[in-house]
């Protein structure tokens, strides 16, 4: 007789808020990414430079005028005190953890017990340590220490939860996520730097775009290569690359792989397709020559389909029954 | 004898590990004679319990003000607080108080059957017909429904404590949505790997089995006829005090943790929505007051419950644990009828005695009541967790003032009870830096499972009031708790020596 898995019940709610611990904790750890590597890349600008902190709020989609969050003087200390330890702004890492704190202990039932174990941890280390998470000195510490309980999380996730419909759904917000964060970096940061193009920003124009490898940790696989250096090959291989498990094109192979699994995935995954369609659209030498920003939204805008439909698809009660059945 | 048990006081009140003369109790030898064998290493073992709780991340929640509203934003997770110095009840002793914890429910399910049905007991005057139709948790919306074996309270937490001279005595019955259960089971856990020495030497009945008997109790119930009826438990959600409970039992019987918002009924029928379409539901363990189950029925501001649901139940196409209703005979001036309930619908002596209880909707008694408040604990009839209790001896004029006006306006909502000296067990006191061994005052909360196989803990959970002189033992209030040991002190123990 040949083993057939079961396959438990999953309610809709738990599925959502296992789809959300994703996001949320894939938000943290990628905002701590880019805090770090913004951080250091300040560090090497000339101080004339107008790059700032800026762009930062922009990725993460603040407004950066004098009516935003952080008022119309943009010091170091506010942006960074916003974006980690700020439990008002729904990006901050700190907001983004205790969201997925709240939805993770709602699938407390389906989740393995360690992993919440770690949760509580990096929920009780971030919500105690905020202090050093401004300052500059300590900063890089307090990102990394973030960095890696999120991984360790995912990773206890991974390798012992069962991979079933819940375990799908937290994947996949994950996935998508971190699709989202990085096209957003690629179109403010790549926005901005080609901004410096002619201007005295010009000879830090190669560590800017290093930088943004960087932010999503992709520097080391885009040195492996074997790619010229320049901006057109960044771009491509931040959208295209199929192996680096940050580009757009790796998050959207991965997100379909795991909606495939779910019971009722064709609408998903005709989404899913239709954003990998428009990824692979993409001209390097178009896009950085002025194309890019309408192209990242664009793609934002595809992946937001993909969310919209997993979200009609599963979570939204359903408005008929189909009874009868039973 | 030396170390933290010299100057242990066996006279505070009944103590449930040694006698006034400081000898063991049936059934306590062993465990007395090693503890007192070991002096101090009791400290490192409470210690090593308190690790192994947090790590195992047992809590509970406290609500505070801002807790109240909608939001719920103000809840705290608190480690669940143990004493690792066990409650040991001889097994000969805990035989007898289980047939009488089976007897009771036994009378308390024919007398709510019979208030919902033909209501005999009111029309023999047995109890009078108006404190039932006044009370609060009288459901007239659960009049003439048909529930299985008769039986509404399927889940029950009884209250116990012995009196001055040893008797157990019930203090009241929680019928609707006891809670405690998750903890007695967790407070085994840590005691097994802080105690492993005396699990392996002693017989201690397991507790575990309550898990299996309620799941097969609540499977017992599906009105479909099938192999694997969907049960489900119906949680108020995470912002609940229970939670923990219910995310721990639920996930232990292999049902759904559920909120009111995941199901819906149609034509009568409850539906869970899943990411795989709409499921049917036969069972749920509600652990959702009454008046928030259905705002159709009920309070129509609950968003709590789901619309229809009565229906349901009603029609018998899903059960519902414990029935809608069934907190009509928690009613602590119905309470004081259980004995004679006993009588009225069995023909048996009560085996388990209540506290005396006086109905302050008798003038004579409440007149009697009323001469001296300080020597009486006042209870409202219909509140639970110990909410709006008076002990008379520990209130200030004020209050005392304030309890009189409240019973003179609403008597029959108030029953008065003396002031019973709860029994003693030793319990570790004091800061880290200078333990010692103190009686602190306690009850005992077993939980009844009823049905076609009724079921009652091996103990149960034991709670106790950890500042000295307390009888508050609620964990809101500070109070603690204790892992109960049913010992037989007639079986050969293993090696003692230690």
């Amino acid at each position: 007789m040949t083993y057939r898995t079961p396959s438990p019940l999953l309610l809709s709610r738990v599925a959502e808020s296992a789809y959300w611990a994703g996001r949320y904790l894939e938000r943290a750890e990628g905002t701590a990414r880019l805090i770090r590597s913004h951080s250091d890349l300040i560090i090497d600008l000339p101080r004339s430079a107008t790059i700032g902190w800026r762009p930062l709020l922009a990725v993460l989609g603040l407004e950066t005028d004098a009516d935003g969050p952080v008022g119309s003087t943009v010091t170091e200390e506010r942006v960074v005190g916003c974006l980690t330890v700020d439990r008002e702004m729904p990006s901050s890492i700190v907001a983004s953890i205790e969201a997925a704190h709240h939805n993770l202990r709602v699938t407390r039932s389906v989740m393995p017990v360690d992993a919440a174990e770690v949760l509580t941890e990096l929920w009780d280390y971030v919500s105690t340590s905020t202090e050093q998470a401004v300052d500059r000195r300590t900063r890089a510490g307090w990102l990394t220490a973030v960095i890696r309980r999120c991984q360790t999380l995912t990773g206890i996730l991974a390798d012992t939860m069962s991979h079933d419909d819940a375990f799908c759904f937290f994947t996949v917000g994950r996935q998508l996520e971190r699709a989202d964060l990085t096209t957003r970096v690629l179109d403010v940061q790549a926005n901005v730097l080609m901004d410096g193009s002619g201007s005295s920003l010009e000879p830090y124009l190669d560590i800017s775009w290093f930088a943004t490898l960087r932010s999503v940790s992709a520097l080391q696989a885009f040195r492996r290569s074997g790619l010229p250096p320049g901006p057109e090959s960044q771009v491509a291989f931040l959208l295209n690359d199929a192996k680096c498990p940050r580009s757009v094109e790796a998050c959207l192979v991965e997100t379909g792989r795991w909606l495939l699994e779910i019971p009722g995935h064709p609408e998903a995954m005709a989404r899913c397709a239709a954003a990998q369609t428009r990824l692979r659209e993409a001209r390097p030498t178009e896009l950085v020559a002025g194309d890019l920003h309408r192209f990242s939204d664009d793609l934002q805008a595809a992946i937001d389909e993909i969310h919209e439909a997993v979200t009609t698809t599963w979570f939204q009660p359903a408005p008929a029954l189909v009874t009868g059945g039973g | 004898m030396s170390g933290p048990w010299v100057d242990y006081d066996t006279e505070v009140s009944y103590d449930e590990m040694l006698a006034a003369d400081g000898t063991p109790r049936a059934g306590c030898h062993d465990v007395a004679a090693r503890l007192r064998a070991r002096g101090d290493e009791v400290f490192e073992r409470q210690r090593a319990g308190e690790a192994a709780i947090r790590s195992m991340g047992v809590t509970f929640s406290l609500s505070g003000p801002a807790a109240a509203g909608a939001g719920g934003g103000g809840t705290i997770d608190r480690s669940w607080p143990v004493d690792l110095i066990p409650r040991i009840i001889s097994h000969q002793e805990w035989h007898e108080v289980s047939d009488g914890l089976i007897q009771r429910l036994r009378a308390l399910n024919r007398f709510i059957d019979d208030c919902y049905g033909d209501r005999e007991v009111l029309g023999d005057g047995v109890v009078p017909a108006h404190l039932i139709d006044e009370s609060p948790n009288y459901r007239s919306e659960c009049r003439g429904v048909t529930v299985r074996d008769g039986v509404w309270a399927h889940i029950c937490g009884t209250d116990l404590v012995r009196d001055g001279a040893g008797t157990f005595r019930v203090l009241e019955d929680n019928l609707r949505i006891p809670s405690g259960v998750s903890y007695m089971l967790e407070n085994r856990q840590v005691s097994k790997r802080v105690f492993a020495d005396l699990f392996r030497d002693l017989d201690i009945i397991p507790v575990e089995g309550y898990v299996d008997r309620l799941g097969g109790t609540l499977r017992g119930l599906s009105p479909r006829n099938i192999d694997d009826p969907i049960v489900v438990v119906l949680t108020p959600g995470i912002f609940n005090s229970a939670y923990y409970e219910h995310a721990y039992l639920a996930a232990r019987i292999g049902a759904q943790l559920v909120e009111g918002s995941d199901l819906v009924v149609e034509d009568k029928v409850v539906y869970m929505r899943t990411v795989g379409g709409p499921v049917r539901v036969d069972v749920i363990y509600r652990r959702v007051d009454d008046e928030f189950l259905d705002p159709t029925v009920f309070r129509p501001d609950s968003v709590l419950g789901v619309p229809g649901l009565i229906g349901a139940w009603r029609a018998g196409n899903v059960a519902l644990a414990n029935a809608p209703g069934a907190g009509v005979a928690d009613d602590k001036v119905v309470y004081s009828y259980v004995p004679d309930l006993i009588e009225y619908y069995l023909g048996e002596r009560p085996i388990l005695p209540n506290v005396e209880t006086w109905r302050m909707h008798d003038p004579e008694q409440r007149a009697h009541v009323l001469t001296d408040l300080s020597k009486w604990v006042c209870k409202p009839a219909n509140e639970a967790g110990g909410k709006g209790v008076t002990i008379g001896s520990q209130a200030t004029e004020e209050e005392l003032a304030d309890v009189r006006r409240q019973i003179e306006a609403d008597p029959r909502n108030w029953i008065a009870q003396p002031i019973l000296e709860l029994s003693t067990a030793p319990t570790v006191v004091g800061s880290d830096l200078s333990p010692a061994i103190a009686p602190r005052h306690v009850d005992l909360r077993p939980f009844i499972l009823s049905g076609r196989y009724p079921y009652v803990t091996a103990g149960g959970l034991t709670r106790v009031a950890l500042r000295e002189g307390s009888l508050v033992v609620n964990s809101s209030q500070g109070g603690g708790s204790k892992d109960t040991w049913i010992v037989d002190p007639t079986t050969p123990i293993a090696d003692l020596r230690t």
